[in-house]
């Protein structure tokens, strides 16, 4: 193979290197994905599941901006269900169990249909710079074979392999993950940058053979009859009628007992790398809590597979302790493991190094996404791939910076969380997290994005067409329902216990939606509406919009507040010391979300 | 600036230490102590020995390096060291500024600072006790703990919110939470309530003393404020303007306001006179209505819940004189007081009660002065009402958890603290066991 050049190269196949390599090719970059294995692109390293609350709201706005893994989850889910349903549409997500191989055959053959994308089977090991003006920029990638691919923008996403360690009992070794090589020469080459790193940790639970499981004592739950699919393309669900269920059982003091009992044979519980509080192993939650109980879900990993994931059961015992571990928990008493849990150690770039195109400081041209970045889950990888991917298109074809802000999506509070707050442990995505989140629903998440999308060019031209006339339909209704007022004594005869309120006597069909009469009531009562027949996810919208309008206004006003504050432009050439008095703690944080100075 | 016995002089910030080392021959070590050394200008002139105290951040009131020069108290003397120092570098303080650093530096509280601030205001024993228990932290503490049960409701929401299947949050629903937020009403209610009242103690309770003319209203403003302010003569309507006079009990101040006496007349200035009394009494916290023991027993209208009825001159009637009186005022239950005798006890132990005033020195509840610390937290209060009224509409766990929230934030602002994200999921991890 001669030297070649690419407009973006991704290093990196998982969930954040998809999706940047996806989003760089759709916005018409000439895009080569770098990956060490071309069979484990796509793969799910950990849970058998994709989406959930936050997670699911994530999944649907990189749908909204066309990304991959929620038409993909759509084809490859095998149990889903609609969280949150009696807790209020701005808190509803979805979460679909997946089948893993189907999930990485179908992003194979997604990325390999995409114009744009060229898959190449090899390892990057150091970046190439070139200076322009005071800046250093990346100018290409040097492969294991010394070739050098040229290109202006780099994606680099690794994962937990740079300098991945796993670990399972007293044992450790290099690994990015379980039998896969770790990034030693590239973890090198971005120390060398002068990038602030740190370690962090992560784990995963040992995996069962589902034949040697008794289910017939254990709890099951069922997929909901009707899914509701991640995706706004989505007409059907494939699996829709051949769902599979999770099953629960629980830990007990026997197996608590044992873990207290063997931990000196546990590094991992005993070494201080930061742990992460949102997926603690099983160790972590037996020292921290006393309870008698914790949940373990049997999580199916597929059709044509006996493995199942026992979520909760994250551990990095000695494997005979993993195995007696196993054995004395209800319906795993006969268990068969068919591979243990182990701890994973990695390197990550302090993302406070990055702009909020995920471009870093340093080094222009240089993107990172996904975990190098501190952040754990599919979801988060997927979300950062993304924009990382979409700027840097936009910075080889001169395009205006993507960003996301905090009102928009959850995109952008993770996004503005990581680069302004940094991560001191793996950061998750949490609906508390969002200040907005009355606006920012699953429902809308198209409302709020798609056209940002189309703006940017990074959205099909299929599903810009099939969103405008959603969104026509969505406002014709709206209209309907404003325009439709009738006084108090018409709204009780129809059956509406309307009571007095500051609007006045008089009531459209939209205030009644504020008042929490959902619209599949007002819709039975008004058939002049002619509103019969529209479709469920326009009904949802319109519903929670009318139900949540009076807080949604609210919020505008403070998204205001907040944008000016925001948008205010600290100059460069400030001397903070001089603003006396500041708080100590405040210098340290503004000198580190500066601009920092290039090495030479 | 006057003479005193001593001057201290305080310097706060980085520079500190290096100022101070300018005026004195051997650098001070950068640590905590006290040290006896003479200053000198920046000529090299001797001026004074000054006893130095040497505190290193963070621990010193601003939480900065400070040096606090202990001096001889001359005006001339205290004002040359001053120079020196802003020769060598210093600048004067601004108003209320090491407090607004020592805010800033995290070593104090908002409330803790107000505190400081009516400390060296209060002008009476409850508003000092009040000052005192605020700026020690106490207050601070009291909040926190209706915080924390807020912070407490958020997090079960949001761990049933984020951890749907998660079984100790299965069963959070609107109903169930509606007795904690009942709880969390009434803890903030409460607060309210107090510090509405003791509002009086801080700002004084704004008094109108009302009554026909001749009945004794300036004596008894007169023995309040132990001077002759008001004029007080025996020919009616010689008060015309109102005096205005603050007095200082041990609970309470007034701020009284003299009226002119209330009678038809034909004189037009004194005519204004009364229409202004009406006015005053209308916007007063407080009316003392004098009545006139030789008057009817039917008497102008006034707003009886803000009002106490004064019976003066007790000492001009006989003990069958009194008697009838009593009967014939029964429905006011009147005071009986003698302004010129300065026998005015009762109608102070009236008045106490009246404000509940001695029930709040006694609390030891969270008690606020500042008008726009106890609009925050009424803000506050009005959403956690917001949120009660979603649970009984029927309305989704999402949204009453917006209106707690906008309470906790109002709360964490009377605190002065913002980071409110991090706060909520460090309790949510602390109290429950979540993760894959």
């Amino acid at each position: 193979m001669k030297d070649i050049s690419a407009d973006v190269v991704v290093v990196g196949g998982g969930h954040a290197g998809c999706e940047a390599a996806a989003a760089a090719s759709r916005m018409g970059a000439k895009t080569l994905l770098v990956t060490h294995k071309i069979k484990t692109i796509g793969i799910m390293s950990c849970n058998p599941s994709f989406g959930g609350v936050g997670k699911g709201h994530l999944v649907r706005e990189i749908d909204a901006l066309d990304g991959l893994c929620g038409r993909i989850c759509d084809k490859s889910g095998v149990m889903f269900r609609l969280l949150n349903l009696s807790k209020g549409e701005a808190v509803q997500g979805i979460r679909a169990q997946i089948d893993r191989s189907l999930y990485r055959s179908n992003m194979l053959s997604e990325l390999l249909s995409l114009p744009n994308l060229t898959v190449l089977e090899s390892s990057v090991e150091s970046f190439k710079f070139s200076q322009s003006g005071s800046t250093l920029e990346v100018s290409g990638v040097i492969l294991a074979d010394n070739k050098i691919i040229s290109s202006k923008a780099v994606v680099v996403t690794t994962g937990t392999f740079l300098n991945g360690t796993i670990n399972t009992g007293l044992e450790i070794k290099f690994a990015g993950r379980l039998n896969d090589e770790v990034s030693v020469s590239l973890a090198k080459a971005l120390r060398a940058c002068g990038f602030q790193m740190g370690r962090l940790r992560t784990g995963t639970p040992p995996r069962l053979n589902k034949d040697t499981i008794d289910f017939s004592e254990l709890t099951s739950l069922r997929g909901d009859p009707t899914p509701t699919p991640f995706s706004f393309m989505t007409v059907e669900i494939p699996n829709a009628h051949n769902q599979l269920p999770c099953y629960l059982t629980y830990t007990n003091p026997f197996v608590h007992q044992i873990i207290r009992d063997s931990l000196h044979l546990n590094i991992y519980v005993a070494e201080e790398i930061v742990g992460p509080r949102y997926c603690p192993s099983l160790e972590a939650k037996v020292l921290r809590f006393t309870r008698d109980r914790h949940q373990v879900w049997l999580e199916p990993e597929g059709y044509d597979t006996h493995v199942i994931y026992p979520s909760g059961l994250s551990m990095t015992l000695p494997e005979e302790y993993q195995q007696r571990i196993v054995n004395s928990i209800k319906g795993l008493e006969k268990c068969e493991v068919l591979c243990y849990g182990y701890g994973v150690q990695y390197d990550y770039v302090d993302p406070r190094e990055l702009k909020h195109t995920l471009e870093t400081k340093r080094i222009g041209g240089l993107f990172l996404a996904g975990q190098i970045n501190g952040t754990t889950g599919y979801e988060e990888a997927a979300a950062q791939g993304l924009v990382a991917g979409v700027n840097a298109a936009c910075r080889v074809l001169e395009r205006a910076e993507f960003v996301v802000d905090r009102s928009e999506g959850y995109i952008g509070v993770l996004i503005d969380d990581l680069v302004t707050q940094g991560a001191s442990e793996p950061y998750r995505i949490f609906t508390s997290r969002a200040e907005y989140r009355l606006s920012l629903r699953s429902d809308n998440a198209d409302q709020r994005l798609t056209p940002k999308g189309i703006a940017i060019g990074c959205v099909s031209s299929a599903r810009a067409r099939k969103f405008m006339s959603f969104s026509r339909d969505f406002e014709l209704c709206k209209q309907k329902l404003i325009s439709t007022v009738k006084n108090m004594k018409e709204w009780r005869s129809l059956g509406f216990k309307v009571t007095e309120c500051a609007s006045g006597p008089r009531k459209s069909a939209w205030d009644l939606l504020s008042a929490n009469f959902h619209l599949t009531a007002l819709l039975e009562k008004l058939p002049e509406l002619e509103m019969e027949g529209i479709s469920p996810m326009l009904l949802r919208t319109l519903n929670a919009e009318g139900k949540y309008a009076p807080y949604l206004e609210d919020q505008r006003e403070t998204i205001k507040l907040y944008k000016k504050d925001e948008n205010l432009l600290i100059p460069p050439e400030l001397d903070f010391h001089k603003l006396v008095p500041l708080p100590f703690h405040f210098y340290s944080i503004l000198l580190s979300t500066l601009i920092k100075e290039c090495p030479t | 600036m006057a003479t005193q016995a001593i001057s201290i002089i305080r310097l706060s910030g980085e520079d500190s230490f290096k100022i101070i080392n300018r005026s004195i021959r051997k650098d001070l070590n950068h640590e905590n102590g006290t040290t006896l050394r003479n200053f000198y200008d920046p000529k090299g002139n001797l001026l004074d020995q000054v006893f130095l105290i040497t505190f290193v951040n963070p621990n010193s009131f601003t939480g900065e390096d400070v040096v606090e020069i202990n001096c001889h108290g001359g005006v001339l003397v205290t004002k040359r060291i001053l120079e020196t120092l802003i020769a060598n570098g210093a600048r004067m303080a601004e108003r209320g500024e090491f407090s607004k650093r020592a805010f800033l530096n995290q070593k104090i509280s908002l409330i803790q600072s107000q505190g400081i601030n009516d400390l060296i205001e209060a002008k009476n024993d409850l508003a000092l006790k009040i000052s005192a228990k605020n700026m020690s932290g106490k207050t601070n503490v009291l909040i926190n703990e209706v915080k924390s049960n807020i912070m407490d409701v958020i997090s079960k929401i949001q761990t049933a919110i984020d951890y749907p299947e998660y079984e100790e949050t299965d069963n959070v629903t609107p109903e169930n939470i509606k007795d904690d937020i009942v709880v969390l009403h009434n803890g903030i209610k409460k607060i309210i309530d107090l510090s509405k009242r003791a509002s009086f103690s801080k700002n004084g309770i704004k008094t109108a003393i009302i009554g026909v003319p001749n009945v004794g209203k300036s004596s008894l403003l007169n023995s309040f404020l132990n001077e002759d302010k008001a004029i007080v003569s025996n020919e009616q309507g010689t008060t015309r303007d109102i005096v205005e006079g603050e007095i200082a009990f041990s609970n309470f101040t007034l701020s009284l306001l003299d009226t002119a006496g209330i009678r038809k007349t034909e004189n037009k200035i004194e005519q204004l006179g009364i229409e202004k009394s009406l006015q005053v009494a209308k916007d007063a916290d407080l009316v003392l209505y004098l009545l006139d023991v030789k008057g009817d027993s039917k008497l102008i209208d006034v707003d009886k819940s803000k009002t106490i009825f004064v019976i003066n001159k007790v000492d001009e009637l006989s003990n069958e004189q009194r008697k009838n009186v009593e009967n014939k005022f029964k429905e006011y239950s009147p005071v009986f007081v003698s302004a010129l005798n300065s026998d005015i006890d009762s109608l102070i132990k009236r008045i106490e009660d009246k404000f509940n005033l001695n029930e709040i020195a006694k609390s030891d509840e969270a008690i606020l002065t500042n008008a726009d610390e106890i609009a925050k937290l009424t803000l506050a209060m009005s959403k956690v009402e917001n949120a009660l009224t979603n649970i009984s509409n029927g309305f989704s766990i999402d949204l009453i958890n917006i209106d707690l929230r906008t309470a906790f934030e109002e709360l964490n602002e009377l605190l002065g603290f913002n980071e409110i994200e991090d706060e909520i999921l460090d309790n949510i991890f602390k109290k429950y066991c979540l993760g894959k």
